[in-house]
């Protein structure tokens, strides 16, 4: 009896571990010196989603590699920010549902 | 209707009753001159402006006439009025950082260049002796930040301090902000 409740039970969470799965899924980038192929650490990372969605702005930081990452993206576009300090170095739309991954190559002044 | 409609109405009315009312007196000769003194009554107006009459009624009609006519002079100013309408802005911050300050702005201007000056027409209600904090902010960075008391009827001038950034190691962009995000 145990055993059938127990199936019972996992077979009715498979749904919501689905309806999560899509939900929310990984994004995550590298930003490097278009030049050198090398990592820029220290920079901020923003996602922001458009006005009227509903999803949150997701804020980062690249670490000595240049790689940023945020687990838990809500599939959709965003605007991609990478800013130095007050200084924007990088803006671009992004589809999160469409890419999970993207480079930004950055250009030496 | 608008609580001055009332008094501009109020202040209307009562001209209109001094004038008609003095004109219904002095037709009815129903104010004499004062038998005892026997002197004409002299009525003082602001400016300097005296006039003599024998007929306090008239008086009464003379000075009906600024109740009277004062509400159709400001009427015509009253666009100029701030129709002010207090709206409370509320809500619940969802983040994970604190503290955070929640900020109402309506009109920021924008300074492009080195030199740039900013004129921000900002209403003061009441007393006017509420302070603005005024914020100096690029990238949604806050660069700096001070507060604008009024002194007097002029303008108020706010002095940033400077704020010198080390440069980027990397070229900047400015991209605009589409539409949907704004």
């Amino acid at each position: 009896m145990l055993r059938r409740l127990t199936l019972l039970g996992l077979i009715l969470c498979t749904p919501l571990m689905v309806v999560y799965a899509q939900t929310f899924k990984a994004f995550n980038g590298r930003v490097f010196d278009a030049q050198t192929k090398r990592g820029v650490e220290n920079l901020e990372v923003k996602l922001r989603p458009p006005t009227a969605s509903s999803a949150p702005i997701l804020i980062g930081n690249t670490d000595q590699n240049g790689i940023f990452h945020f687990s838990q993206v809500k599939p959709g576009r965003y605007l991609l920010d990478v800013s130095q300090g007050p200084y924007l170095l990088y803006r671009a739309e992004i589809d999160a549902a469409q890419t999970s991954s993207v480079d930004i190559p950055i250009e030496r002044r | 209707m608008d609580t001055r409609m009332w008094l501009f109405l109020m202040t209307e009315f009562s001209g209109f009753a001094m004038v008609v009312g003095g004109m219904w007196l002095i037709y009815k000769q129903r104010i004499y001159i004062d038998k005892e003194s026997n002197q004409p009554i002299e009525v003082k107006l602001p400016g300097n402006f005296s006039f003599r009459s024998n007929y306090p009624a008239l008086a009464l009609f003379a000075l009906g006439f600024f109740p009277l006519i004062y509400p159709f002079h400001e009427l015509q100013d009253l666009p100029e009025y701030p129709h002010v309408v207090t709206v409370k802005l509320t809500g619940v911050p969802d983040t994970n950082v604190y503290p955070a300050l929640v900020y109402a702005s309506v009109a920021p201007s924008a300074v492009t260049q080195n030199g740039d000056s900013f004129s921000l027409p900002v209403p003061f209600i009441g007393r006017g002796d509420e302070e603005y904090k005024v914020l100096l902010i690029a990238n949604d960075h806050v660069l700096d930040s001070e507060t604008a008391k009024k002194t007097g009827d002029g303008d108020i001038e706010i002095k940033f301090r400077p704020t010198i950034l080390a440069s980027p190691e990397y070229k900047t962009t400015r991209a605009p902000v589409p539409a949907d995000y704004k």
